[in-house]
């Protein structure tokens, strides 16, 4: 605990509580100095969630990463300049970005007696696990190594050759920030494929082969309560020379690695409430949580605590149905610029997520460096939000027995058009922006209903279609994309699906053909792209020429804009309080690579 | 007795396996909502969702016949494997044997205090109805039976942890069971519970007692000139206490296994309450079973003790010709 409490009786005073008051931002200051009574500099953060498994083979949920983060490096990292920062190894494409040549550092040494760390295990974790046969592991890296060739080239230098060129792979989530684990470890379980005894080995589950390759070692899980670390004086990092690291880091970066982890105990608290977090925190019990939008004015003005928003790269969008089970008048691109444009997203931004979040255009953020503001067409922003332009552009754009009687849009029946609107239960802003929505589609005639649901069925009975012909579908490209549009639906019917958000994936964007392609496999809306978007995003993904994959690029997010697939709604930020003491963090995205260096201002 | 113990003994059993193999057909049929979510974020990431489904089913033993994989499940539940809980990386039954001890360190003296306090405050106001005390006590009741757990909890951990600072914030896992440190941080929790406790069961009390304070046996016990403290123990709250222990019971389970849920996510406890309701929010299939057949079984197991509790407390229930 980051506080320690008095064992002498305390007298109840009407001075004793006004103090009490006042003073709360005092203990909040001495808790996020980090100096107990025992002289422990401790750094705690809190958060909602629990770690789920140590299984690095299986974990692919931010949270557990961030708890393993403490006890083991990754492979590199990547600057918020973009810039590959080697912790165990380092990378290096070889010239054309199809072979990459990994070198491992020769000071990293596994614990629990498995030796030095080499090429052979990377390769053998890759070759037996990642790409075993029938994923016998449930490797959550099993899809990105998919025809993937790895090679041990030496001791410490392992090659891998990738299909066809892609100069983004360094920064795509396959090797960048990747764990191994010992093939010594492995070894057993590979000759069975024995997945369940893998996954529960006392070594896995306890991290007993982290060895020197993180600042921390793990000291305890209590599950469902704690994860907490305690400073590893053997981290590899400690022991290198200035002249190891990259050419980029400055002086004081390599003398703060050199000196990391600054922190005697560093713990993950999980605490479902938000409210006693919040205390917490601001108590001073909790030196980290994130803070909701709603709840950032509560600690303005106090001079123990920062709050800042990092740029967050996930994207709220309002899906239009286009399947057989939505209404059809959304397959008109002109229908759906319409209904974007009756929608004011800076209302949205401002007012509902109380200034901390941006409108978004395209799927992409305009903070990203492949955004090209010329290219895209703005909605719902501005100018571009105009709902009587939205109900001139309705009416030409509707099928001919759709108009308009005093207002209202009237549909071939006769009646009011009426729209089903989805959304996942749960998230307070989530729900006021759908029924906002609801409002300005209503100010352009059109009457909304809610369907609120939780976000398993969500998924389960919304976004997951099924081919409804009687022949066997054409192509399928998974449950959320089952086939062409014209005959596959999802249990449910909707025509709008509000809240869920997507990573726009500002360092690598060609990954993001994972939907906006007609057989893409989370195209679960049913788009179909008039122009050929397949074709620049292989250009993307497959050239080295720099200038020709940002044309292609601002290519795809301009008729993204233009086409309205979705409605990009808003980019929300990820809402982080420090206590004022914590020296290291910076409002910019990407900015936990050099977590390990951060440290408490000197009293 | 005997018999009537063993028939009761073998029902519990039959009832048992009746639970299991519902609870196995409902799983059985209930969407795999893990399975949605990793294929979306396949879909997501650009890989295959077929052949992450297929990984899955293989690795869970979802693709094996139902006859096989309800013998497996009630082979692993019989025999205490009771599966791995995918959300704590842990045996099940690891998982309930670390939670509980959380659960009882503010549960059982909540339990202890509100049945000592509920039941002589409800004995008191019977014996003084309508006076003040019997009106004080009345009005406490109400404000604990109608105040809601979970705001309370938050109202006494804002006030007394953040304004006043006199307890904790954070539930410490690592200070000693036995320690100032411990009693300090439970206090609010029992406090909570404890209020909840007493004044439904100092209603009880009161209600139960009042049948027999005017009762034939007493007035004859009273012109008898049987003292007073006699008089309260051995001829009202001895009969009064049978229909009170089938309270105290629902008490226990419904402590333990209910209110903790609120409790414990307010203040933080990783008990029995945490657990089941991380379970339930993480889909954490395994783990769900073992925190909702725990308390059926100890439902089953507490109707049990209870119906032999009234032949000890009751002369009179006799159950030799069942």
């Amino acid at each position: 605990m980051g506080q320690e409490y008095s064992h002498e009786t305390v007298t109840v005073t009407r001075r004793r509580i006004l103090q009490g008051v006042a003073t709360a931002g005092l203990a909040g200051a001495a808790g996020c100095l980090g100096g107990d009574d025992d002289g422990t500099v401790r750094y705690t953060v809190a958060d909602s969630t629990d770690p789920e498994s140590m299984n690095v083979i299986q974990v692919a949920d931010d949270n557990t990463n961030a708890r393993l983060r403490l006890t083991m490096d990754g492979a590199y990292a990547i600057t918020p300049e973009l810039n590959l920062f080697p912790l165990w190894l380092d990378l290096e494409d070889s010239g054309d970005a199809t072979v990459f040549v990994a070198t491992l550092r020769d000071n990293l040494e596994w614990g629990a007696g498995y030796g030095q760390m080499t090429a052979e295990d990377w390769v053998y974790m890759i070759q037996e696990v990642h790409q075993g046969p029938d994923n016998w592991a449930l490797s959550a890296a099993a899809g990105n190594w998919d025809g993937i060739r790895v090679e041990a080239t030496g001791t410490l230098e392992f090659q891998i050759e990738l299909e066809e060129p892609n100069a983004d792979w360094p920064m795509e989530p396959t090797l960048w920030g990747a764990y191994c684990l010992p093939k010594g470890l492995l070894e057993p379980y590979v000759d069975d494929r024995d997945g369940d005894g893998l996954d529960q080995d006392e070594e896995i589950q306890e991290l007993a082969y982290t060895g020197n390759l993180g600042p921390y070692t793990l000291e305890r899980w209590e599950r469902g309560s704690e994860f907490v670390a305690t400073r590893n004086d053997s981290y590899y990092m400690r022991e290198l020379d200035a002249e190891e690291f990259p050419s980029f880091v400055t002086d004081e970066q390599i003398d703060a690695w050199q000196q990391s982890p600054n922190f005697d105990e560093f713990s993950w608290r999980s605490i479902d409430e938000q409210s006693t977090r919040l205390t917490a925190f601001e108590q001073g019990e909790v030196t980290e949580t994130t803070v909701p939008s709603n709840r950032v004015e509560r600690f303005e003005g106090n001079p123990d605590i920062d709050v800042t928003e990092v740029p967050f790269p996930y994207l709220r969008i309002l899906a239009y149905n286009q399947r057989m089970n939505g209404w059809a008048e959304l397959r008109t691109k002109g229908v759906r610029q319409a209904l974007s444009m009756a929608i004011d997203k800076t209302e949205i931004a401002e007012a509902i997520h109380r200034g901390y979040a941006e409108t978004a255009q395209t799927f992409q953020p305009a903070w990203s460096e492949w955004y090209d503001a010329a290219a895209v067409t703005e909605f719902g922003e501005g100018d571009s939000y105009d709902p009587a332009t939205a109900r001139t552009l309705l009416e030409d754009n509707l099928s001919a027995d759709y108009g308009y009687d005093d207002g209202t849009l009237v549909g071939p029946d006769g009646e009011q058009v009426t729209l089903t609107m989805a959304y996942a239960r749960g998230s307070e802003t989530v729900k006021t922006t759908a029924e906002f929505i609801g409002d300005e589609l209503a100010s352009i005639g059109i009457d909304v209903e809610f369907d609120d649901v939780t976000f398993d069925r969500l998924l389960q009975q919304y976004v997951r279609n099924e081919w409804q012909g009687d022949d066997d579908p054409p192509w399928s490209s998974g449950p959320n994309n089952a086939g062409p549009r014209e005959n596959t639906r999802s249990e449910m019917d909707w025509d709008l699906m509000y809240g869920n958000s997507f990573n726009t994936y500002p360092r690598t964007p060609a990954a993001i053909d994972a939907f906006w392609t007609e057989r893409a496999s989370a195209n679960y809306f049913g788009y179909v792209p008039d122009a050929d978007l397949a074709s620049r995003f292989h250009t993307v993904r497959t050239s080295t020429d720099r200038s020709k994959r940002a044309d292609a690029m601002a290519d795809i997010f301009g008729i993204l804009s233009e086409d309205q697939p979705v409605n990009f709604v808003v980019m929300t930020d990820n809402i982080v309080g420090y206590q004022h003491t914590v020296e290291g963090p910076e409002a910019v995205f990407g900015q936990e690579w050099d977590r390990h260096t951060w440290k408490f201002k000197k009293a | 007795m005997a018999v009537y113990v063993l028939r009761r003994i073998v029902w519990a059993i039959v009832a048992a396996l009746l639970i299991l193999s519902l609870t196995f057909l409902l799983l059985y049929f209930t969407p795999e909502t893990q399975l949605t979510e990793l294929q979306f974020q396949a879909a997501q990431a650009g890989q295959d969702p077929n052949s992450v489904g297929d990984a899955y089913e293989r690795y869970h033993g979802l693709d094996q016949p139902i006859s096989v994989q309800y013998i497996e499940f009630m082979t692993n539940m019989v025999s205490l494997n009771w599966g791995w809980s995918e959300t704590r990386s842990q045996p099940v039954i690891t998982a309930m044997a670390e939670a509980i001890p959380y659960s009882m360190m503010y549960a059982v003296p909540s339990i202890f205090l509100s049945t000592i306090l509920g039941i002589a405050i409800g004995l008191y106001s019977a014996t003084h109805q309508y006076t003040r005390g019997d009106y004080a006590a009345t009005a406490f009741a109400f404000f604990g039976l109608s105040i809601p757990d979970f705001w309370f909890a938050i109202v006494l951990l804002v006030v007394f942890g953040g304004t006043l600072g006199w307890v904790p914030i954070l539930f410490d896992t690592s200070v000693a069971t036995v320690s100032y440190a411990n009693v300090k941080q439970l206090l609010l929790p029992v406090t909570v519970l404890t209020l909840t406790s007493v004044a439904s069961l100092m209603r009880y009390s009161r209600a139960e007692a009042l049948e027999y304070v005017e009762a034939a046996f007493v007035k004859t016990a009273t012109a008898k000139g049987v003292g007073e403290r006699r008089l309260l123990f051995r001829h009202i709250f001895r009969p009064a206490a049978v229909p009170l222990a089938t309270i105290l019971v629902g008490d226990l389970v419904g402590i333990v296994f209910v209110a903790s849920y609120l409790i414990e996510v307010v203040f933080g406890i990783p008990g029995l309450g945490t657990l089941s309701y991380r379970a339930i929010v993480n889909q954490d299939t395994a783990l769900v079973v073992g925190t909702v057949l725990v308390p059926a079984f100890l439902t089953i197991i507490g109707n049990l003790a209870q119906d032999i509790a009234y032949t000890m407390l009751d002369p009179r229930i006799d159950y030799s010709d069942r």
